[in-house]
């Protein structure tokens, strides 16, 4: 089955066969982004189920060291051009998803090898994330690792290293503060409007927790959760709002000079036109009413 | 010595900075504001496999300076660049 899917504003077609397992699981996700009308797609994406071809090109990308989370990425450069992902997990030795992409982006094969695993869900998520990734990043589109609630007609990004507890910040603030909605709670998605507005928009890809809203806001803030004993928000200085952002924002080590420099692009716009902070904070009601009256402020 | 890889020059409201990429990168907190002959040397570098001598000739080439100078210059911007963990040996 085809389907076309809109995500802040970028189009794309997924066409997978019926029976596959870990599309059937992933599909409800992509649900609320999907649109009936003649929306043009500008990225194909191919999920077969077959057993995973060899890759023979040049090693662009292969992890120094396994265990960071749950997920080995390899990637190669094939002699056509075209780029080729393998996933697996970190234990296991035998790859589970292959991904290939042409040189222009612009459609993506998944190829996720027969006899289900039970993460090949995750595996499937994470390649559906960089060809969303990689066939968007030209027109300035970012994902960025995040926890984004919405309050007030604004959106507040909450970044953090996993573990540092983004998520728990977000759930404080639909707790104890009026009006607060999750948005996304792993990897929204950041774009310009035409008249240079920055707006966050809800994805497929909400990690943990299944949240997946085809809901915009634009961006009130950007906060950087730290673990501390006392409850502060400090506005960071610009040369560190955009070092914060660039650690955030999704990213492959094997993305093109200009790609490289359109997202560099983008970080600078943020950095220079949202507010960046960084919140010293508890897990408690209080470090989400702190930050809320000091964004406010 | 070389210069790491993984990490990109980039000009970020005005400076000269050096930044990690990636996910959530260890980047954070560490990030390096080069001066302008330093962000030279960098350009000029990179890529490349070279001593104090090379950067030396570099900042004379590039600023009108003698060679005692250049070459103490030279080693002072190197051993901070190896200091941050920017270079490999």
């Amino acid at each position: 089955m085809n389907h076309t899917y809109i995500v802040a504003h970028n189009a794309f077609t997924v066409s997978a066969p019926d029976d596959l397992a870990a599309w059937k699981e992933l599909e409800p996700r992509f649900k609320p982004f999907e649109c009936r009308g003649g929306d043009t797609s500008s990225l194909e994406i191919r999920i077969i189920s077959a057993p995973l071809p060899p890759c023979d090109g040049e090693s662009i990308y292969r992890p120094e060291h396994d265990g960071i989370g749950f997920i080995t990425a390899q990637a190669w450069r094939l002699a056509d051009g075209s780029l080729a992902m393998e996933f697996r997990h970190v234990e296991e030795c035998e790859p589970r998803v292959m991904m290939k992409m042409p040189a222009r982006l612009d459609h993506a094969e998944i190829v996720i090898a027969p006899d289900g695993d039970s993460n090949d869900t995750y595996f499937l998520s994470h390649a559906l994330m960089i060809a969303y990734m990689l066939g968007t990043s030209g027109n300035g589109t970012l994902l960025i690792h995040a926890s984004a609630v919405t309050h007030g007609s604004k959106a507040y990004l909450f970044q953090g290293r996993s573990g540092t507890g983004k998520s728990t910040h977000a759930s404080l603030w639909t707790r104890n503060i009026d009006g607060a909605e999750l948005l996304n709670d792993d990897h929204p998605v950041i774009r310009f409007t035409a008249d240079g507005t920055a707006m966050a928009y809800g994805s497929p890809w909400s990690g943990k927790t299944h949240c997946y809203r085809n809901v915009a806001a634009p961006i009130g803030a950007f906060v950087r959760i730290v673990r501390g004993k006392e409850n502060v928000l400090r506005q960071l200085p610009l040369l560190n709002a955009y070092a914060s952002l660039t650690s955030s924002v999704f990213f492959v080590p094997f993305l093109s000079d200009k790609l490289r420099d359109v997202r560099h692009a983008v970080v600078e716009r943020l950095a220079s036109t949202v507010p960046c902070y960084e919140m010293h904070c508890r897990p408690d009601d209080d470090a989400a009413i702190t930050c809320c009256n000091g964004l406010k402020r | 010595m070389k210069i790491k890889k993984g990490f990109t020059l980039r000009t970020v409201m005005g400076q000269n900075i050096i930044l990690a990429e990636g996910n959530n990168a260890d980047s954070f907190g560490k990030m390096i504001t080069l001066n302008s002959s330093a962000a030279m040397l960098w350009e000029k570098l990179k890529g490349k496999t070279f001593d104090v001598d090379d950067a030396a000739r570099l900042l004379v080439e590039h600023y009108d300076i003698d060679q005692e100078q250049a070459h103490a210059d030279a080693s002072h911007i190197i051993n901070l660049m190896m200091d941050k963990g920017l270079l490999d040996r």
